[in-house]
């Protein structure tokens, strides 16, 4: 592979981005309240910023109507003059007391029952009836836990718990887990690293260990702060070294484009799956925590990890798929992406080395996209007969709705394809 | 005229990232060799020159391993108090060193800060051994004394320049600023503690170079190994040798022989309120009594002292509080170097309206020290290590039955395991304590914290406030009414607002408190230099039969 090659490709996979796009938008309605919440704000950033702290405040409101009205208040008022003349007018209205309280509860009634659910699924039926609804089209289902940050032994053996469970719904149809790097051990920082990476090692080796023996589940590390690569690759990596059974392709981990040497850690796992002699399960992501780390290099004076710019992060997507692509016999390649251009580029590197009419290949291979706001993407796959995987957050759905926006506050200020639909 | 001055572009020196598997290998070989130069007799310095007594007087230990002694000192005396000051008295380079400006000093600065980055691994594993802090809290150590040089070289100058260039200047009228240090021979005291044992003397003693006064350090007795080579760093800067002097030695013996010099003109302490507040008092006595008897060419104006005391700091976690980002807070500013930081939390107040905050809070907070791994601090494995002494063993445990006493009831003991051979002791939570019980009010300077809960943040404030100190506090909080309310009558020099509330960046949270907690000067920020500093305006009529002079 050679980057003459990646150019190549990115320019042969124009015309079919071009067509995804433009189904995607018209695909896009299924969401239209959830989008609606984002443009109440239009494209006011400030404003957004804003009602999206509203969002992750609620939870610790308890529900309490005087509280969330308050809240409202102090978070709109100095920005009222922001607001399109419709919601200036529905925000006097706050002003009013018995009133107030009544629109601070259908608020609240709103956010859980009327967006959460477009992020979030609630329960495990939620996820079985997900799962079958889905299956027509070629689509499987993931399952995600949501939750707090695991800060104590007792948070992490409740996570793990969740995780065997989820592990045991092979039969219900959920036969993907993702699992959260820093929900295996509380002090999952690279402070204490050896510490952190014995606790963490024994735990997941017990995971994966039941992962392929009981169950026959498969299961993701994901991607976490890039404090936590180093340390959540060498945990994965020893594991799964260990565990050099022949066959046994159920282990995986994310890798984010968005890194500037993320092509080492594909490289990496190429050579480990290799030296163990069974494939692993690679999610190719861009990376969700972008201006964290930017902030975090800066603040501290090191340097930044992440690429600072959209194009080098989008290239460098496109060079690692093609790198995993072309060690399919090593890795089992699942593209974690949005954009239409990513994806058509998958396709058309998958088409060009011959992969697409490779059933061993392809029984192994599928689009993963975010339940609710990858609807859009989903449908333009399944469309094409391609596979994909949703990757389904569950968990509370008010305290859910709160961590979903705290991941859009964390991506406000960059450029990303969910806000390219939104702000149209 | 307009001019312009240009702002100093000061950077932080990085902290080691210990993501990176470079700095963990070279931090854990260096740890490992560092042992073997434990042992050694070490010297008190005069002028550049090595002094050894007769007696060795005492020896600095491994606080997590009793039986290794990290250095041997003979402990200095009044002699060699006296010897010091009469160099100082005597030297040419004294005065010269005094007359000069803030930039021409500055270089020096520069020097003892790649001296100490050239040192950084090995007093990173020094502070490890000899004040048992884990690597990442001796490594910020480390770093922020790099950065008080840093900083203090490029602010000095700059200050002088902002004086020159502000005062009016007319055609035959030429005005000028000095900075001076407000005695021909000025000589300063720097008495530090062990706590931060390379930031915390490095500050105050260079800021005082800077300033032009020659300065004698005295380390505390538990940190004289590290005052050892911070002596030595400032002495390869090639500084005039006169300037700065090394006697290790007792606060009682020597310190106060120290402060309470007639020659001596400046004073830093830092350290427990009560010796604060007596060299205070000294300090006043002494500018009223003495000034009198000292020769006219001798005569300063008064006896200066930089003073940094205690703290009973709170943190506030209000009802509407990050429960995640408030657990992790709390745990490292109450627990982070067993609590042995002036800055750290002693009082943890939770704003519960009947949203059972108070029990979520404190489950979370009670397993994740239950969870900790308390060991040797060499280990990269251990989050929490010793206290520094015997005594301040002791003074835990008295607080603690003090506590019990008081109708406290402990949440949480920490785990500390047995085959440990050190100055251990197990953190705790205490509830149930009254507001104004001796353990809620007095500085007990170890990990254990005081809780409180109240229903409204206003009631959290009066609480907070309910203190003889004013050092650092903390709010978590999403509600933005509450948070410009912390921000008018949280009453502490360093408040911190969703983080913690330890840990202060120089040059980003210039540090110091209110109240007890010191004397107002503010460590890390440009404004601390004035604190040593008096300034003389020169005016100069440069008309002469109406041709102006050049
Ligand atoms: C199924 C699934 C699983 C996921 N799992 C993970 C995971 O484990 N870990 C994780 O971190 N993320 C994960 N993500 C999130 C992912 O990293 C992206 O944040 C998200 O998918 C948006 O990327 P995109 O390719 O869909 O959209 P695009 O709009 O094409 O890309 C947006 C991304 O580009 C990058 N970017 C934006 N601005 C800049 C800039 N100025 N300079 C450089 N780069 C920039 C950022 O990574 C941003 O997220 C997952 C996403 C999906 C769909």
């Amino acid at each position: 592979m050679t980057e003459n090659d990646v150019v190549l490709l990115e320019e042969k996979s124009k015309p079919m981005a071009e067509s995804l796009e433009r189904v995607m938008r018209e695909l896009k309605p299924t969401m239209s309240l959830t989008i609606m919440l984002l443009r109440l704000a239009g494209k006011d950033k400030k404003l957004r910023s804003k009602l999206l702290e509203f969002i992750d405040v609620m939870p610790s409101l308890g529900g309490n109507r005087k509280k969330i009205r308050n809240h409202f208040r102090m978070y709109m008022d100095e920005h009222r003059h922001r607001f399109p003349v419709p919601y200036k007018q529905m925000l006097n209205v706050m002003n009013i007391p018995v009133v107030s309280l009544w629109c601070a509860g259908v608020m609240e009634w709103v956010i859980k029952n009327k967006f959460a659910p477009h992020f979030i699924i609630k329960d495990k039926d939620e996820l079985f009836e997900l799962s079958s609804l889905y299956s027509a089209d070629n689509c499987g289902v993931m399952a995600d836990f949501l939750g707090e940050k695991v800060l104590t032994k007792k948070e992490s053996e409740q996570f793990i718990r969740k995780y065997q469970e989820a592990m045991g719904w092979v039969d219900r149809g959920i036969v993907h887990v993702s699992v959260k790097p820093s929900s295996l051990y509380p002090f999952f920082e690279p402070e204490h690293y050896s510490l952190a990476k014995r606790e963490a090692e024994v735990t997941l080796y017990g995971m994966f260990v039941s992962a392929f023996m009981q169950y026959n589940s498969r299961v993701t590390l994901d991607a976490e702060h890039y404090a936590l690569r180093d340390l959540t690759e060498d945990v994965f990596c020893q594991v799964v070294s260990e565990l050099k059974i022949s066959g046994c392709d159920n282990f995986g981990i994310a890798v984010q484009a968005y890194l500037k040497d993320s092509m080492g850690s594909a490289e990496r796992f190429v050579g480990v799956a290799k030296k163990r002699g069974a494939p692993l399960m690679v999610r190719l992501v861009k990376g969700a925590y972008w201006d964290t780390e930017v902030e975090i290099a800066n603040q501290n004076g090191w340097s930044v990890p992440v690429f600072e710019n959209k194009e080098e992060t989008d290239r460098n997507f496109n060079r690692i798929a093609l790198y995993l692509l072309e060690n399919s016999d090593y890795i089992r390649f699942y593209p974690a992406t949005h954009n239409p251009k990513s994806i058509a580029f998958v396709y058309t590197a998958m088409n060009e080395l011959g992969l697409l009419n490779n059933n061993e290949f392809m029984n192994n291979f599928a689009y993963q996209v975010l339940y609710g706001l990858g609807e859009s993407p989903r449908k333009a796959l399944a469309q094409m007969h391609l596979p994909t995987l949703v990757y389904a957050p569950m968990g509370n759905l008010m305290e859910g709705m709160s961590y979903f926006a705290r991941r859009i506050l964390e991506n406000t200020s960059n450029e990303g394809f969910l806000f390219t639909l939104v702000d149209e | 005229m307009s001019q312009t001055i240009e702002i100093p572009d000061f950077k932080n020196e990085p902290l080691f990232d210990f993501s990176k598997e470079e700095i963990r290998r070279d931090i854990n070989n260096t740890l490992e060799g560092a042992e073997s130069i434990f042992g050694f007799r070490f010297p008190a310095i005069i002028s550049g020159i090595d002094t050894y007594g007769v007696d060795i007087s005492f020896k600095t230990r491994n606080p997590a391993d009793i039986d290794q002694v990290i250095g041997n000192f003979y402990g200095t005396t009044e002699k060699d108090v006296d010897n010091a000051i009469s160099v100082i008295l005597g030297s040419r380079e004294v005065s010269e060193w005094a007359q000069s400006s803030m930039k021409e000093r500055a270089p020096y600065l520069k020097k003892i800060a790649n001296n100490f980055r050239e040192m950084r691994h090995f007093l990173t594993a020094l502070v490890v051994y000899e004040e048992g802090k884990i690597r990442t809290e001796a490594d910020a150590d480390v770093c922020e004394a790099i950065d008080f040089l840093e900083y203090y070289s490029e602010y000095g100058p700059f200050l002088e320049e902002l004086n020159n260039k502000t005062l009016l200047n007319f055609p035959g009228q030429r005005n000028e600023a000095r900075y001076l240090p407000g005695s021909p021979v000025p000589i300063f005291v720097s008495i530090q503690p062990w706590n931060f044992p390379v930031a915390i003397s490095v500050g105050p003693t260079c800021a005082a170079l800077l300033a032009g006064y020659s300065v004698i350090y005295k380390p505390s007795v538990y940190s004289s190994v590290v005052g050892y080579y911070i002596a030595k760093c400032i002495y390869d800067s090639g500084i005039p040798p006169d300037v700065f002097h090394f006697l290790p030695g007792s606060g009682r013996v020597v310190g106060k022989y120290l402060i309470d010099h007639p020659r001596v003109t400046g004073v830093a302490f830092t350290g427990s309120t009560d010796v604060g507040s007596s060299i205070e008092k000294s300090v006043f006595d002494f500018n009223r009594e003495h000034i009198k008897s000292l020769s006219p060419a001798l005569r300063f104006k008064k006896k200066v002292a930089a003073l940094e005391t205690g703290g009973k700091n709170a943190i506030i976690v209000d009802s509407d509080a990050d429960v995640d980002q408030a657990v992790v807070g709390v745990y490292k500013s109450s627990f982070g170097y067993s609590g042995q930081k002036c800055s750290a939390c002693s009082r943890l107040i939770i704003v519960d309206s009947g949203t059972r905050l108070y029990d979520a809070v404190l489950s979370r907070l009670s397993e994740r020290i239950a969870d900790t791994k308390i060991g040797m601090p060499k280990d990269e494995a251990t989050q929490m290590g010793p206290l520094i002494n015997k005594s301040a063993v002791n003074n835990f445990y008295s607080y603690l039955n003090l506590a019990e006493a008081e109708g406290g009831r402990i949440l949480v003991r920490g785990n500390v395991p047995a085959y440990l051979n050190g100055y251990f002791v197990e953190p705790v939570i205490v509830a149930n304590v009254g507001a104004n019980s001796r353990f809620a009010q007095e500085e007990i300077f170890a990990p254990a914290l005081a809780v409180f809960k109240v229903s409204t943040f206003g009631d959290a404030l009066m609480l907070a406030n309910n203190t003889e100190f004013g050092l650092t506090g903390g709010v978590y909080s999403r509600n933005p009414v509450n948070i410009q309310m912390a921000k008018k009558y949280f009453n502490v020099g360093n408040l911190y607002i969703n983080q913690k509330c330890t840990g202060a960046i120089v040059g980003r949270q210039p540090f110091g408190g209110f109240k007890m907690s010191g004397n107002g000067t503010k460590a890390g920020g440009w404004d601390y230099l004035l604190n040593f500093l008096y300034r003389k305006n020169i005016s100069e009529d440069t008309m002469r039969h109406g041709a102006v002079l050049e």
